[in-house]
């Protein structure tokens, strides 16, 4: 069926919103195959964005892990520092087609908004971002770029006041704007035509990746929030069966319930924020507590193209911890020069532990969907404490005067 | 003659106590029907009213199971007005739609309202399947400005009664009935006999008189709840019965 991938995704919204998706979905249809829009894509891609993004053999972590070789996808290096913008640009071109003046979105750490805001700068949208309280108070510096971009940041004060309900507020702003308004969703989530239009957006990663090395790889790595990176890592991919696809989930602090966001194998399938898919769920189906220290992972959904192959084992789902994850980040800082995003280091130690087991003529490629400079505070909360907080005390002082 | 008026209630909120006793109140006070709103974390086409309700209710250890007790608990002290229950898809879904549509068919629940439910999504037919002719039924969402051919298909399900929002967007706003709404529904009358709900934003009584004048039933439901917030269920129960008043 159209819009669904297997018995998932599909638009389950409110009526006054079917009308929008299926212009959307027509829309994108009829663009995506025309020159014009693919040239207008291409040149955003390489001229404002830094397209395409190395692919470098990671000679030493290689040596000190001893096993497969390994190589590093570094989308990092995309303008504003993660792969985001790769489908901002390309759902901000689809808005401007659509004659929209208005683009609105959600975030949780503030990467997708900060991408949001930087396309709607470019483009010259008016551009609202919503943004749960919680979230507002731990990632502030985002805050402060969006608004430096010209957005205005809404914060969301219901609920748990994290990502799924600013996702639930973008929602309602689009219920009453619509006619005006573009919904630039932050993953490959939400209802048809989102997860399969981000998707396209996002392949690119995956085709430099076989482009670049000139062969097929063994294994793709890639971690899994709501899957953005991956599906686009791993879509040129997926008819190659000799071709090994990893998602590394958040494992959190803990197994237990609510202490991580892994949504294999707890997670149930369900229907929310407009779309069927696995949820992580309570025991009467409301959304359940996730944890993890990295923002981007921490979610209760996840793509409906990545449940549908996960049923089909085509994409093997695994979880690294907290702990692990920050591991990674040294690991791949010392060994490489690359900081890597809290969440792309998810994928990182899973991506070394596996190498390990490995042959040496094995190739094991990582995609680092972002840098880590945004994990300042986290990053400085586990590695400089002490030295940390007196800077940030006197920096305080500062603002007294 | 009251006025037709169906009054929305989240089950537990303010209390599961309360939340009975308001049920009995609004049937004392003259409301038509009641609609309840089984809580959900991710109500999306609520506005914040409803929305925190919600989540008031969900602290409150309200869950699918317990709603419909307090629907059952409600008809055995005596309230016999129409019953429609309102939620979400996955709220349904993870009840199990046999069992859901039990649960509703015992305490006679007259119609579901499942804002986003779409009539072409394989669980609008299971759900349609299951409950069977007998009630309850569902009772498609609709909107002014909504496809025409997704309205043709619509109502080529025979609905026996629809609930229309006055607008586009979500629950408690201002009532500012879009445009369209008027030549929306001579347009479903033409076609259908179904009986015409009229909700989103009515809070004062010109704003039900203008919904009647279009619609078969007001439907209001932010406005009782912050009328509770403010004075609790026995202002409620008043401010129902001026509503209704002609």
């Amino acid at each position: 069926m159209k819009g669904y991938f297997g018995e998932y995704g599909g638009r389950y919204v409110p009526e006054m919103l079917q009308g929008e998706l299926d212009a959307l979905a027509k829309a994108y249809d009829q663009l995506k195959s025309t020159q014009k829009f693919k040239d207008e894509l291409h040149k955003l891609q390489t001229e404002y964005n830094n397209r395409p993004t190395p692919l470098i053999f990671a000679e030493n972590l290689t040596k000190r892990v001893g096993g497969a070789q390994i190589y590093l996808k570094n989308e990092g290096l995309n303008h504003t520092g993660a792969h985001k913008i790769n489908h901002c640009l390309g759902q901000a071109l689809v808005a401007k087609h659509l004659g929209k003046k208005r683009i609105i979105a959600e975030t949780g750490a503030g990467q997708h908004g900060v991408a949001t805001a930087t396309v709607a700068a470019k483009f010259g949208f008016e551009c609202t971002i919503y943004m749960g309280e919680i979230d507002m108070q731990r990632q502030r510096p985002n805050v402060i770029m969006m608004e430096l971009l010209g957005a205005k940041v809404v914060p969301v004060k219901h609920g748990s006041r994290t990502l799924k309900d600013a996702v639930s507020a973008t929602i309602r702003d689009w219920l009453q704007n619509s006619h005006d308004t573009h919904y630039i969703i932050g993953s490959c989530v939400g209802p048809d035509p989102y997860p399969r239009m981000n998707r396209d957006f996002q392949v690119i990663i995956g085709e430099e990746i076989h482009k670049q090395l000139g062969s097929l790889p063994d294994y793709v790595v890639a971690c899994v929030g709501g899957g953005s990176n991956a599906i686009g890592a791993f879509y040129t991919f997926l008819d190659k069966l000799s071709v090994q696809l990893i998602g590394v989930e958040a494992g959190g602090t803990g197994k237990e319930f609510g202490y991580h966001a892994s949504r294999f194998p707890d997670a149930e399938i369900g229907i929310m924020e407009g779309f069927k898919s696995y949820f992580l769920q309570d025991k009467d189906g409301n959304t359940a507590p996730t944890s993890s220290i990295a923002p981007g992972l921490d979610f209760i959904g996840i793509s409906p193209e990545l449940a549908e192959l996960a049923d089909s084992g085509r994409v093997q789902f695994e979880r690294v911890n907290d702990n692990e994850a920050l591991s990674a980040v040294e690991l791949l800082a010392r060994s490489e020069g690359i900081i890597p995003a809290l969440e792309s280091a998810h994928a990182v130690f899973y991506g070394a532990k596996l190498a390990k087991e490995l042959p040496k003529d094995k190739v094991i490629v990582i995609n680092v969907s972002g840098r880590g400079d945004k994990d300042l505070f986290a990053l400085a909360k586990h590695f400089s404490r002490k030295s940390f907080g007196e800077f940030l005390q006197a920096e305080a002082r500062g603002y007294d005067e | 003659m009251n006025k037709p008026v169906m009054c929305h209630v989240v089950a537990g909120y303010p209390t599961p106590e309360a939340c009975l006793q308001l049920m009995l109140g609004m049937q004392a006070a003259g409301a038509t029907a009641i609609e309840v709103q089984i809580p959900f974390s991710d109500p999306i086409a609520d506005g914040e009213t409803i929305m925190e309700a919600n989540d008031v209710a969900l602290d409150n250890a309200m869950t699918t199971a317990l709603s419909f007790d307090l629907i059952e608990k409600a008809r055995k002290k005596g309230l016999s007005l129409d019953v429609y229950v309102m939620s979400y898809i996955q709220k349904v879904r993870h009840f199990g739609l046999k069992e859901f549509c039990r649960q509703a068919s015992s305490c006679q629940v007259k119609g579901l309202i499942i804002p986003d439910l779409p009539h072409d999504s394989v669980e609008f037919s299971d759900l349609k399947r299951t409950l069977g002719k007998k009630p309850p039924s569902i009772i498609p969402v609709l909107s002014p400005g909504m496809m025409p051919d997704r309205l043709r298909k619509v109502l080529a399900l025979q609905p026996s009664a629809l609930y229309i929002t006055s607008q586009q967007g979500i629950t408690g706003n201002e009532y500012a009935p879009a445009t369209q709404l008027k030549p929306f529904v001579s347009q479903i009358r033409k076609l259908s006999q179904a009986k015409i709900m009229i909700g989103f934003g009515i809070s004062t009584k010109n704003d039900v008189k203008d919904a009647l004048s279009t619609g078969d039933i007001a439907v209001v439901g932010s406005a009782i709840i912050k009328i509770i917030q403010a004075g609790g269920i026995d202002e409620a129960a008043i401010y129902v019965k001026s509503l209704v008043s002609v």
